[in-house]
């Protein structure tokens, strides 16, 4: 989440839990597969108790998986079906999106 | 940690529980599963229907409280069930917590409960059909009868369990939902026949709290195994969410249930019907709807058995894929079903009524002390896992007050139901449940000790979850791609 997110309004408009649940796995993607609890507490500006809430659902929901130690967490299954998704779209918009390019 | 960088954690091609059919059970068959093993109906009709009048006023009190206790236990097992996945259940969640000791005892506890509970559901089965075959007009059968009946459930749970676990679930489902549409007809019958009950009924005018803790110690043990859908996480879709949640629906289901009967029992608690298994005519032999209803609950028992024996099968299963059993019960067909592991059950589920036979019992049943104490056995377990939740979660730097008071809420009242139980009978405490458990934790430890000593690398591997999959994870591009965004 970068700062031109929240001034072009687009926090304003949308529930909180659903941007939140948004900056879990952006960090997750930024920090690793392996990032632990305390280390998204850490860079993550909401409370322990949101941070804890918010894994365990993306996790029952598949979006983010534990590591084998159960201590870390990656990205999951359901992420990277999103991804092949807009990837394999012959839209050149989607296909844009997804190499990473932007429009004005 | 080299350059900064966290070493990447490892995830395997195959898993260890490779051979299950994974994500073959949606969160309705696995309510169904959940459901059919605490049989809502049989204790509505049973226990429900009597409570008013064992505990006289204050019983809704202890419905309250014995489901609560049974909540609360679910919420603690969620912390387990939410966070990884796995057959073993109760035993692999000891495991995290408690250690490899502890949770071989634990494991052995569940392979008696699990059996007696599998031999309770065929037994119960049989017994209820030739009730109903009494019911409709004809003679009391011999005991012979009786052990062919349970013989011919056997070979259908078979059939049901070898087909695979969509359809053995799917099954449960049905019979179940059969069974709780039987049940709302006999209770407005009832309310029909003797009338709505009135505000009255919640008063607590002359309430014994002995006997409303006691009968809250009965409905919590009504609640045993409430949990055995854990044991399905490896072929249900998206367990970690499905799975606590089956268990917070099924005890939902269950406690609303028996608390409409006990209601309705309050009004005109009529012990004779409930005793003689005549809910539409009170005080006939023939009945042909009471037959029926009959057919019905015969029928719920035996879900009973195929999800009971469906537990025990993984949790042999899991033990075997541990390697700390014998390899071969890891065995899976083209279904899915670990093959070897379900044949194995049929001994354990029939050692129960095998030993009552030999004690002089001439028809096949569960005896009632057998079942009473596996269920302390079970409650014990249950506490090992509420122990076990603090250590787990401070493993993983997770532990937070309301999780720390949870088990100790939990330990209290399995401490109490456990209590409640050992000291039933008049006089002092119940050697039976004492003996077994010393039984179990014997057995338990001489497990413990035997790999120690051939096995000891497997010692280390015990508790074994499912772990996620190179397919089930994103993986980040090679090192030398995204070097440019660190």
């Amino acid at each position: 989440m970068t700062a031109g997110d929240a001034d072009d309004g687009f926090l304003a408009r949308q529930p909180a839990a659903v941007d939140s649940a948004f900056a879990v796995l952006e960090a997750v993607a930024e920090l690793g597969p392996g990032v632990t609890t305390r280390e998204l507490v850490d860079v993550l500006p909401m409370s322990r108790a949101t941070v804890y809430r918010i894994l365990k659902h993306l996790v029952a929901q598949e979006y983010l998986v534990r590591t084998p130690d159960l201590r870390g967490f990656a990205l999951g299954a359901r992420v990277r079906a999103l991804g092949a998704a807009a990837a394999d779209r012959p839209d050149p918009v989607v296909r844009a999106v997804s190499f990473g390019l932007t429009f004005p | 940690m080299r350059d900064g960088r966290r070493p990447g954690p490892h995830f395997r091609e195959r898993s260890v529980f490779d051979g299950l059919a994974r994500r073959q059970v949606g969160q309705v068959d696995l309510v169904a599963h959940s459901v059919a093993v605490l049989t809502p109906s049989l204790s509505a009709l049973g226990t429900g229907l009597a409570l008013p009048a064992m505990v006289g006023p204050g019983f809704w009190v202890s419905t309250l409280l014995g489901f609560g206790l049974a909540g609360a236990l679910a919420l603690v097992l969620d912390q387990f069930a939410s966070r990884f996945n796995a057959a073993g259940s109760l035993y692999t969640y000891v495991a995290k917590g408690l250690g490899a000791t502890v949770a071989l005892i634990v494991g052995v506890a569940m392979v008696l409960g699990y059996g007696v509970l599998a031999g309770f559901g065929l037994t119960g089965g049989a017994r209820r059909l030739e009730a109903a075959w009494v019911a409709t007009g004809g003679a009391p059968p011999a005991g012979y009868v009786g052990w062919l009946v349970v013989g011919l459930l056997v070979a259908l749970c078979l059939v049901v369990i070898r087909r695979g676990i969509h359809c053995s679930t799917r099954a449960a489902l049905v019979v179940e939902s059969v069974s709780v549409l039987l049940l709302g007809v006999i209770l407005l019958v009832w309310l029909t026949r003797y009338g709505l009950p009135g505000p009255e009924v919640f008063s607590l005018a002359g309430a014994s709290v002995e006997r409303i803790v006691a009968g809250a110690a009965l409905i919590a043990t009504l609640t045993v195994a409430f949990e055995s859908c854990a044991s399905l996480g490896l072929e249900a879709d998206r367990p970690l969410r499905a799975v606590p949640a089956s268990m917070r629906i099924s005890l939902l289901v269950a406690g609303g249930l028996f608390f409409v009967a006990t209601l309705v029992g309050s009004v005109q608690p009529d012990r004779r019907s409930i005793l003689t298994w005549r809910w539409f005519a009170v005080g006939q032999e023939v009945s042909l709807l009471d037959a029926a209803a009959l057919v019905v609950l015969g029928l719920s028992m035996v879900a009973l058995a195929v999800c009971a024996w469906t537990v025990l099968s993984r949790l042999l299963f899991s033990f075997a894929r541990e390697g700390i059993l014998w390899a071969g019960l890891g065995r899976t067909d083209a279904h899915g079903v670990p093959v070897v592991a379900t044949w194995c059950v049929l001994p354990v589920a029939l050692a129960g009524p095998v030993v009552a036979w030999a004690l002089g019992r001439s028809a096949p049943v569960v005896p009632g002390d057998l079942l009473r104490a596996t269920t302390v056995i079970m409650c014990v377990t249950y506490a090992c896992a509420a122990l076990a939740l603090v250590p787990f979660l401070r493993s993983l730097d997770e532990l937070r007050p309301a999780t720390v008071a949870l088990p100790l809420l939990a330990l209290v009242g399995v401490g109490g139901v456990t209590w409640q139980a050992v000291t039933r009978e008049a006089g002092g405490v119940s050697s039976l449940p004492v003996l077994l458990l010393g039984g179990v934790a014997v057995l338990g430890l001489g497990w413990r000790v035997a790999l120690g000593v051939a096995r000891p690398r497997r010692v280390r591997g015990i508790g074994t979850h499912e772990e996620p999959l190179v397919a089930d994870v994103l993986i980040p591009a090679a090192p030398e791609d995204t070097r440019d965004r660190w």
